[in-house]
């Protein structure tokens, strides 16, 4: 039974001890035995109670998880060098060009050695994947790999159905010095890393520079009041019929609780306890849902629906609007699609609601090591995760796809140094990532079900507030109780 | 129609029934075996074990069952999403199928001339049989596009707002209709050209000679005429109207706020995206016993209409 491991080894840093985050991180992640010994409790105020508001919760630092070869958890995963054949398959949601770059890495990594075969096969998108290897725990044949998003983080560690990464990482002794911390610390729960970091991305501003600069726009704008200044010249300038689109994604919106360096979950952004209700109903979900509103109904935005059509990227490359918001993972493609109607495309930080002060969540994917695979296949797994997140490899990674190297060594590489002089948009979603302060609100939010929070409470309060009209306030109230519904449920069944 | 036609009875019929009973009953038992077989494994089977599944509750991966009785039959009958969408699947049913069943027999009427070429536009109307649901989705898709879609683009040399159709509660369910409409033309088309084929022409012949034009020629030869074809056209648009799945998939996924949220899309998703079998069983169930009860009146109300020949 792997569920919830007590492992009190890591210094929990309360938001007090924040003037030193970074020293004191950098310290502690030598492995010193004496921070084993540090008490689990204490650190966060009881999450769960009804009085705590969102401004009272002490900010928990989260840290870079560091190898303890002694740990119970080592055994699970041998990590000495591989020694007989083995094939896994890997399960991936990367499709066209995204696939096509994973499948050439695979293999390289398949010729580079003769014991490991990695098979990658492609399940559709995120969702897919992720119900495919729900209906094969029921006795289908299951993946050695699968690379899930970060919104199934919570379920995959309920699933029970996981090796953490933890148990090779203490195995192997494996530091995770070159990788940039808060793509490690993303994926730690309870101070447990659970799968291994691969294709990370966040959402940066996309904008048409012709228009802006016919506008008089001179700089892009890096908060919502810069966005609906800008988008005002545009308008009022008729040099684009609205200044920004708007999309139903509530994955903007956790963005921009951690651009704040506000939690959106409790218990710690679910990080130190299981979340149970969302932290939206406050003055930050205020202002962005009233900004929202207040942009359409000025006539200053569109809203476009879901993206999932990427209409919002259509509409910015065929001249609709300005601006919009979208995963730096698109900018390959939208550089290409806005080359073929003459427009060119400029891209900066994702805006924030106010200063910012903490940082840009961590998104995209992580790959996942099944528990039903051999002490040979684990060997295997962890040969292969550790080849794959290597400079070189993360290197060709970013370059063909957009998606953020995870190494630091890696943008000192010719591959990434050559392709930043030459497109310095490639550069802006590293920067955002690396410049964000690392805590519990930065990490980004770790719920039960998270993708059905959004799809069934997050992503019908915008629909209704910016089409039906619902105003701010009443919209907030009705996510957060169907949200915490959702999340109540899941718990009740995972009891069953 | 087992029976030899023509042959006078060897003996007393009674007596050779008696005597070949058993092995004509092993017969048709090894020849039923296959359908038997076939049906019980992917029919009775699955659906003895929907309803049984509607009875449990299972963890968010779909083990550790619970019993937990009728309460989410129950939960179903009183949920309001379940409800809404049922409510969304009766007004599609309203939007695709009297328009889908007009508009394939008016074309098949008109394809009912002998003239030259007429095959080309036999093979264009009935074409929409040979393409897939998820290749008409992206097409409508294309052409609705608020950006660059052909029909907002004329909206807007109409000097006209361009119309967020899939993004639109009071739209997203008319551009679905739409796509399914279009989908299922070729089928109309066909069943209903066949028909026409079948037509006597002695019948058109008279009536033209008591001084009957084209439209009273109609509505008072071809539809009466035309009316088992019809129905059989009616049913099955209805059926189909409630299993539809990909348009909503690929276009929609049920919004936006559940406008589109097809009955058969909101059971997937109560399955495989919230992971809740024992819920989706029953919603599946409750869907079939309103399905059933559907069938049974439009089959009665359409029995006295109906004229299935001289």
């Amino acid at each position: 039974m792997i569920r919830h491991f007590p492992r009190p080894r890591f210094v929990r840093l309360t938001a007090v001890l924040a003037v030193g985050a970074l020293t004191v991180a950098a310290c502690s992640s030598n492995g010193d035995p004496s921070s084993d010994s540090s008490s689990d409790s204490g650190s966060t105020a009881p999450a769960t109670s009804p009085t705590n508001t969102p401004a009272n919760t002490p900010t928990t630092l989260t840290e870079v998880p560091v190898a303890n070869p002694t740990s119970d958890l080592a055994a699970l995963c041998p990590t000495t060098a591989p020694t007989e054949a083995v094939t896994l398959d890997l399960w991936h949601a990367m499709p066209v060009e995204l696939g096509e770059a994973l499948t050439a890495l695979t293999a390289s990594y398949n010729s580079s050695q003769d014991l490991v075969t990695i098979n990658p096969v492609f399940q559709g998108s995120y969702d897919d994947t992720l119900d495919k290897y729900l209906t094969a725990l029921r006795g289908g044949t299951r993946p050695g790999l699968i690379q899930l998003e970060e919104t199934a983080t919570q379920l995959a560690i309920d699933a029970d159905s996981f090796v953490p990464m933890q148990a090779c990482v203490d195995s192997a002794d494996y530091s995770f010095e070159d990788y940039i911390e808060r793509t490690v610390t993303a994926f730690t729960v309870s101070d447990t890393l659970w799968p291994m970091p691969f294709n990370i991305s966040n959402p940066i501003l996309y904008a048409n520079a012709g228009m802006l600069a016919a506008a008089g726009v001179t700089a892009l704008p890096t908060t919502l009041e810069e966005i609906r200044t800008a988008a005002q010249k545009v308008v009022e300038t008729g040099t684009a019929p609205a200044g920004i689109t708007l999309i139903s994604s509530a994955w903007n919106i956790e963005q921009m609780f951690g651009l704040a360096d506000e939690p959106f979950a409790d218990g710690g952004n679910g990080r130190v306890e299981r979340a149970s209700e969302l932290l939206i109903e406050n003055a930050l979900g205020l202002e962005i849902f009233t900004w929202m509103q207040d942009m359409v109904n000025d006539g200053l935005a569109t809203f476009v629906g879901s993206g999932d059509n990427n209409e919002h990227l259509i509409a910015l490359a065929v001249g609709q609007a300005a601006m919009t918001v979208s995963t730096t993972a698109a900018l390959r493609s939208v550089k290409i699609g806005a080359a073929t109607f003459g427009v060119e495309v400029t891209v900066g930080p994702m805006p924030s609601a106010g200063p910012r002060a903490g940082g840009a969540l961590v998104g995209g994917g992580a790959l996942w090591l099944d528990n039903s695979t051999s002490d040979a296949e684990r060997a295997g797994a962890w040969d292969f995760l550790t080849w794959l997140t290597a400079p070189e490899q993360m290197a060709f990674w970013h370059a063909s796809t957009g998606y953020i190297p995870i190494r630091r060594s890696a943008i000192d590489l010719p591959e990434i140094a050559e392709l930043w002089v030459t497109e310095p948009e490639f550069k802006v979603a590293y920067d955002q990532l690396v410049e964000g302060r690392e805590t519990n609100a930065t990490s980004g939010p770790v719920v039960g079900n998270h993708s059905q929070v959004r799809s069934r409470a997050l992503v019908p309060a915008i629909e209704k507030l910016l089409i039906e009209g619902l105003d701010p306030a009443s919209a907030l109230a009705e996510a957060t109780t169907e949200a915490n519904r959702i999340i109540a449920d899941y718990t009740r069944r995972l009891g069953n | 129609m087992s029976g030899p036609v023509g042959q006078p009875p060897t003996s007393k019929p009674g007596v050779q029934a008696g005597r070949t009973r058993p092995r004509h009953r092993l017969l048709s038992l090894g020849l039923l075996a296959p359908s038997v077989i076939v049906l019980t494994l992917f029919v009775a089977y699955p659906f003895g074990r929907t309803i049984w599944l509607g009875f449990y509750e299972t963890d968010p991966f779909g083990g550790n069952r619970r019993f937990v009785g009728g309460s989410q039959f129950a939960g179903t009958l009183t949920s309001d999403e379940f409800t809404s969408s049922l409510w969304v699947t009766f007004r599609f049913t309203l939007l695709t199928v009297p328009t889908g069943l007009i508009l394939g027999l008016v074309l098949a009427v008109l394809a009912h001339q002998r003239l030259r070429g007429m095959a080309i536009y036999r093979t264009i109307f009935s074409s929409t049989v040979a393409t897939s649901v998820a290749v008409a989705s992206l097409m409508f898709l294309a052409v609705l596009s608020p950006s660059v879609g052909v029909v907002n683009q004329m909206i807007r040399w109409l000097g006209g707002q361009p119309i967020y159709f899939l993004q639109s509660t009071t739209w997203a369910l008319i551009a679905l209709a739409a796509v399914t409409v279009w989908q299922n033309l070729g089928i109309v088309f066909i069943v209903t050209s066949a028909g026409l084929q079948s037509l006597p022409e002695d019948l058109y012949e008279s009536a033209r000679l008591d001084g009957a034009g084209p439209i009273r020629r109609f509505f008072s030869i071809t539809v009466p005429l035309l009316s088992p074809t019809l129905l059989f056209g009616f049913v099955v648009l209805t059926i189909t109207s409630f299993q539809t799945f990909g348009q909503v998939d690929l276009l929609t996924q049920g919004g936006p706020l559940r406008s589109t949220n097809l009955i058969v899309y909101s059971i997937f998703d109560t399955a495989f995206r919230s992971f809740d079998q024992g819920r989706a069983a029953a919603q599946a169930v409750v869907l079939f016993v309103i399905l059933a009860l559907l069938s049974f009146v439009q089959f009665q109300a359409a029995k006295r209409r109906v004229f299935y020949g001289r």
